[in-house]
């Protein structure tokens, strides 16, 4: 079970004042950390410039989350392609504008 | 080089395709294509073999690959599409307005899917076009 760490002290890692950056899911406003670096697309020679978004929330916020899910960060729409859950009360999304 | 170009840029609904491809053509595209630059085609003249020397005349074979590359949420469907396009319009004319004696048809095209931030979708397609030239010309 998530102990203290995770119940009180991560929270602070999501402050909108900080890294944190509001999003909407399932009509509630929640917080996480967004990140989307480059990411080149690359196959057959063929390469395409594009990124990988990628949303941290705290698991509690985001329960019952399924692919295809959507998530607004930015005023920008999201689906949800992976979840990835750490076990320990967070979990990476990773998002796709398609 | 200049004669395939102009088949590829002639790929547009406009023009009785199924897509736009024809309006980002590029040669020997140097750098990964942006947002803006798909759906787009690159093309690559990269191998060029001669094969039959008969009486002072030689039989070349150029090999072409061409590239394509589109992104959304149709991009797998629009690239068969892409496909079919690139066909039609070589097949228009396969000698190229005389520059060539024929063009050979692909045994295969390949594709590609990725999964970034858009679906991206890609396909290679390889010709050879068979011309011949004189002594030391090419």
């Amino acid at each position: 079970m998530p102990g203290d760490f995770v119940q009180n002290d991560l929270a602070a890692l999501f402050n909108l004042n900080d890294m944190g950056s509001a999003a909407t899911y399932a009509g509630n406003t929640i917080k996480v950390l967004f990140i989307s670096g480059y990411a080149a697309a690359a196959s057959l020679g063929i390469e395409v410039e594009s990124a990988r978004p990628t949303a941290i929330a705290m698991a509690k916020d985001i329960a019952g989350v399924k692919h295809r899910d959507q998530i607004t960060i930015n005023s920008v729409v999201y689906y949800i392609a992976e979840i990835h859950n750490d076990g320990l009360g967070l979990a990476t999304l990773i998002l796709s504008k398609d | 080089m200049d004669a395939v170009k102009a088949r590829l840029q002639n790929i547009t609904i406009a023009n009785g395709y199924m897509t736009n491809l024809g309006n980002n053509v590029y040669e020997w595209k140097e750098t990964a294509f942006a947002e803006n630059e798909m759906p787009g085609i690159d093309y690559r003249d990269t191998l060029c073999e001669r094969f039959i020397g008969v009486l002072n005349r030689f039989r070349w074979r150029l090999s072409v690959g061409i590239e394509i590359a589109t992104q959304n949420s149709t991009a797998v469907s629009d690239v068969r599409k892409m496909i079919a396009d690139v066909y039609k319009g070589i097949g228009t004319d396969d000698t190229w307005g005389g520059l060539a004696i024929t063009t050979e048809q692909p045994e295969s095209d390949e594709m590609r899917v990725m999964k970034e931030e858009r679906f991206i979708a890609g396909a290679l397609i390889g010709i050879n076009i068979v011309y011949e030239t004189s002594f030391w010309e090419n």
